[in-house]
């Protein structure tokens, strides 16, 4: 290749600025121009898809439980389901793979716990559990240990079994409650968190096998997801739309409040790089936050998706799979506008400059108004008109309150607080 | 065995086995029993026991079930979130880092090599055998000939971070080595006698220095070092040398009845021989044989500026010490130069002290001068009571207070507190009696009128059509010509408003693309349009500076699998993670970091 020299003189290459916004501006709209996040929808199930779990071996394969009690394995790259095993009666209410990724763990509503390998059985061989635990009350979540043969399973409490044993080995406890998902921290993997559904979230000591601390929010939280790049950094999914990023060491207020769905978010996942997590919501849209930021930078829906149950970011952190209501799982990419497949070095050059100048002027007016623009279903976009009217409503109110009350006798609270009730020791 | 018949029955008399006390109902109590104890019997102990048994107070109750498990669960929640805090600043570090590439532990692709692959070869022609028993007797690796087992567990050893900072070590080292080689081959070069005379002379008196302070710090390595000289010495003498058997003495000899210089030479030589071939009985040579092998000329001290060299003479700034008859002729030389330049400096010096005393003089008396016309017009509003100033100029002053620089102030409140007497507007007046107000505030509203005012554009370009060069003009009709007159701006808002300056230099077009509020993580505006004016893209940009400045903040590989953060991934996590109980390092849990931003951005 020949290479002519280059003059750099400034003055010879005048406008850099101008010419840059300009730059900037185009990768903009071509980056909404290309942004076509929807790759496809694996269908099959028969009933509403009610879990997810990814393989932690093999990025091409991912689990799912439907709400008949049938659980299927994709075959992401083919797109296809490759087995499907009728494994519970009624809703298959949480599945987790062991972390070899030989077998994994499902919960349902027939009050059992079972095990099933990874592998299809053989030609002539019965679809069959290795091990199947009858348990006297309905499971509504398991998780599996990330690193020994432990896994913890929740209802009316916390239990955690050894896989070779079929009682517990220790129950956790805290009040009376059905606890709705149970989750093990990946880095100190002896923590666990739970939810419940009267409003808290409790977290547990594995090696005391006592409970830590409770925290208990305005309403009731769905599921929590742990971050795996910062140990002590959870999110809530919680039911007045909002998830909450709690640091565990600071129960009394969270880190940050996300707020943008409509609805109650159901479900949340984090993306293996720990700097951005993806949520699940009742109305009918999965958003993507960073985790510092306040508002999502993405939103995906279709016509056709119901409310989402459940999510999960790829262990590669390229591509996003939901399972919603009307029984498909969709497969979208993390980054709407990514071009899929090998690049060109020149086109990698010109992609990251593009990044790099949309970062620049990301707060010019101009650009960010391009930038943040996404088309909404009629109803979500209602709805948020909607909401900011009884935001705004609530916020004058509050105001007269204050300005027509004894001056201090109505505190100002964070919004970071309002959503706390109590801490319990 | 018989079983023993329990007694039930209650014994109504003392007996020596039990104890019992006369009435039924009544209740026996320790002390009656203590009392026929006497003080020196042997049962003393035991009524010490006894009464230490009285003092004792009940034990208390035990903590209630929700109080021991809330006890419980406080003490493992401190632990849990202690040991969680330990990757405090791993995460801060990954919170802040340039960049990011997932997943964490990158496994390094090793080749096999062939000869591994192909491990069934076996050496069978005799050359083969040869080379393959010289390959063993080196220990060269057979197998794997490119690195040898030592190399390969250094590898190991070796992080790449480390392994780079020792190659920098290397480069290093031989950079300066072979700048030391240079140096040694320019200065064998160097063919003045007089040059290496001096500096073998000063070599020797560093010697001996170097000698004497060995003998001070440590006798016995002076002692051994004396010894060495001396054998030296001796094999001088029976050497040879400094004999006047040379091929140079035998012709120096011939020389020496016609050439001056050859007669000194040799008288030198033979003086050199008697001295070394004396038999010494002073434990102190008195030089060292010029044989000794040469200092290494690696172990001299880097050269440094010499003490004479200043700035008047530019060639001495940064030279290597030269020998020092240059030394001297450069003195000398700079004895002849210097006084000049001191002198002008010195001169310069007054000068600009002269300006300085005379720029601070009339200042100190324009000062003087201010006040002395205060104090004369304070004097003047004592006389006359007071004297109002127009309503307006005051509110002026009250404005303009904020923009006064401290000095006003301090007068305003010396002068306050000397005249208290007098009433509020008074002071003010007479605090600001030397600024006119009004006349500065027409001034500055004229002045941005002009600056208003569209300015002619110069189109003049010399030398076209006329004759070019320095110090010519273009003429006055081209000139005419080519001084563009801009229209005549529109009436300004502020034309019928004499109190206001309204600015009309927003541009409510340009407006729309600018940003109207400082973004989050920058703290001044300046900082922002720094970042803004920066380009980064090629055309500005070298090809490897264009590379770093767009290098994405998150680099993740397509096809892997990014495992959550352990703490092998971190190589200070690692170690404390091993010990189990008790981390090394105990981070205190600070106040989680503010978020990170405030902005309300929406993805709607």
């Amino acid at each position: 290749e020949l290479m002519i020299p280059r003059n750099y003189d400034p003055a010879l290459h005048p406008f850099e600025v101008p010419r840059e916004y300009t730059r900037a501006l185009n990768a903009t709209k071509l980056e909404r121009v290309f942004a076509k996040p929807f790759l496809s929808s694996l269908d099959g199930h028969r009933d509403g898809v009610n879990c997810m779990a990814k393989h932690p071996k093999s990025l091409s394969t991912v689990l799912s439980g439907a709400c008949d009690g049938e659980v299927k394995i994709w075959n992401l790259t083919k797109r296809q389901c490759v087995r499907t095993i009728q494994a519970h009666e009624g809703f298959v209410r949480g599945m987790c793979a062991r972390f070899c990724g030989t077998s994994f763990f499902t919960v349902g509503d027939d009050k059992t716990v079972k095990q099933w390998k990874m592998e299809s059985p053989e030609y002539g061989e019965e679809e069959e559990p290795i091990h199947t635990i009858l348990g006297k009350t309905v499971y509504t979540g398991i998780d599996h240990h990330w690193k020994e043969a432990v896994f913890a399973t929740c209802g009316h409490q916390v239990d955690i079994w050894d896989e070779q044993r079929t009682s517990p080995m220790c129950s956790l406890t805290w009040g009376f409650d059905s606890i709705s998902s149970v989750k093990f921290n990946p880095i100190e993997t002896y923590l666990l968190g739970s939810c419940a559904s009267d409003r808290n979230i409790v977290l547990y000591d594995m090696r005391k096998s006592t409970p830590l601390k409770k925290v208990i929010l305005n309403m009731r939280t769905n599921t929590l997801c742990w971050n795996p790049m910062e140990a002590f950094v959870f999110t809530a999914a919680n039911e007045d739309y909002n998830l909450y990023s709690f640091d565990m060491r600071f129960l009394e207020s969270p880190m940050m409040v996300h707020m943008d769905h409509v609805s109650a978010v159901l479900d949340v996942d984090y993306s293996p790089t720990g700097k951005e997590f993806v949520s699940a919501s009742f109305d009918k849209s999965i958003r993507i936050f960073p985790v510092d930021k306040g508002h999502s930078r993405e939103v995906y829906h279709t016509k056709r998706m119901q409310h989402v149950i459940t999510v999960k970011w790829t262990s590669d952190n390229k591509y996003i799979l939901c399972g919603s209501d009307e029984m498909n799982i969709r497969l979208w990419k993390a980054n709407a506008s990514e071009k899929l497949g090998v690049l060109a070095p020149r086109e990698k050059a010109a992609m990251n400059y593009n990044q790099k100048l949309k970062e620049k002027f990301q707060y010019h007016p101009k650009i960010r108004r391009i930038a943040q623009h996404r088309h909404l279903p009629k109803s979500i976009f209602c709805q948020i008109k909607e909401q900011r009217i009884m935001r705004e409503a609530r916020r004058r109110k509050e105001l007269n309150r204050r300005k027509h009350s004894k001056p201090g006798s109505m505190p100002f609270v964070s919004e970071r607080k309002k959503h706390i009730v109590a801490v319990v020791k | 065995r018989r079983k023993l018949a329990e007694r039930t029955e209650a014994s109504t008399q003392v007996s020596e086995f039990n104890v019992s006390c006369k009435g039924a109902g009544e209740k026996l109590v320790l002390s009656e029993l203590l009392q026929p104890i006497r003080p020196k019997s042997a049962l003393s102990t035991v009524k010490k026991e006894l009464t230490k048994v009285k003092q004792k107070k009940a034990v208390e109750l035990p903590l209630s079930k929700e109080e021991a498990e809330r006890v419980v669960r406080e003490a493992a929640y401190v632990r849990t979130s202690k040991d969680v805090g330990r990757w405090q600043q791993v995460v801060l570090q990954n919170r802040r880092a340039e960049q990011l590439v997932f997943p964490l532990k990158q496994e390094i692709a090793t080749v096999v090599p062939l000869e591994q692959v192909v491990s069934a070869w076996k050496a069978r022609t005799p050359l083969e055998q040869e080379i393959f028993g010289l390959l063993h007797k080196t220990k060269q690796p057979i197998t794997d000939p490119l690195l040898t087992p030592e190399e390969t567990a250094s590898l190991q050893a070796m992080s790449l971070e480390e392994a780079r900072q020792r190659r920098a070590e290397l480069q290093k080292a031989r950079v300066v080595q072979s700048y030391y080689e240079a140096k040694a081959r320019r200065e064998k070069k160097i063919k003045s006698k007089k040059y290496h005379r001096v500096l073998k002379k000063s070599k020797r008196r560093k010697a001996l220095k170097e000698f004497e302070l060995l003998h001070k710090s440590d006798p016995e390595a002076a002692l051994a070092k004396l010894e060495e000289l001396e054998q030296l010495r001796m094999q001088e003498r029976m050497s040879l040398k400094h004999q006047n058997k040379g091929k140079w003495a035998r012709s120096r000899a011939i020389m020496a009845k016609y050439d001056l210089e050859a007669r000194k030479a040799m008288q030198e030589q033979l003086a050199r021989n008697k001295e070394l071939t004396q038999k010494v009985r002073v434990e102190l040579p008195e030089e060292e044989p010029s044989d000794v092998p040469e200092e290494d000329l690696t172990s001299e001290t880097v050269p440094t500026i010499p003490v004479g060299a200043s700035g008047a003479n530019p060639w001495m700034l940064g030279k290597p010490s030269g020998p020092a008859e240059e030394l001297k002729v450069q003195e000398g030389l700079e004895n002849v130069a210097v006084p000049d330049a001191v002198e002008s400096k010195e001169e310069m010096e007054k000068d600009d002290d002269e300006e300085d005393m005379s720029e601070e003089e009339a200042l100190l008396q324009d000062f003087m001068q201010k006040r002395q016309v205060r104090q004369q017009q304070a004097r003047s509003l004592e006389e006359q009571g007071g004297e109002l100033i127009a309503q307006e100029s005051v509110c002026m002053v009250c404005c303009r207070v904020g923009q006064r620089q401290g000095g006003s102030w301090e007068l305003f409140s010396a002068q306050f507190h000397i005249e208290g007497g007098i009433d509020q507007r008074g002071v003010i007046t007479e605090a600001f009696a030397g600024d006119d107000v009004v006349a500065d505030f027409t001034r500055e509203k004229r002045k941005a009128e002009e600056a208003a005012k569209p300015q002619p554009v110069n189109l003049v370009l010399p030398g076209w059509g006329e004759w070019g060069g320095t110090g010519l003009k273009p003429s006055a009709r081209k000139i005419k010509r080519f001084l563009l007159k801009p229209p005549p701006a529109p009436p300004r808002k502020d034309q019928h408003l004499p109190h206001v300056i309204m600015s009309e230099r927003r541009n409510i077009h340009a407006a729309a693309h600018q940003v109207s509020e400082l973004p989050f993580p920058f703290e001044r505006h300046q900082q922002f349009e720094q970042s803004i004016r920066t380009p980064v893209g090629a055309t500005w940009n070298t090809q490897r500076a264009f590379q770093k400045l767009t290098t994405p903040r998150i680099i993740t590989r397509s096809g892997h699998i990014i495992k959550p953060l352990s703490a092998e991934d971190v190589p200070d996590m690692a170690t404390t993670a091993g010990t189990g109980a008790k981390p090394a390092l105990e981070i205190v849990p600070q106040r989680p970091e503010p978020p990170l931003c405030r902005r309300r951005r929406r993805a709607r």
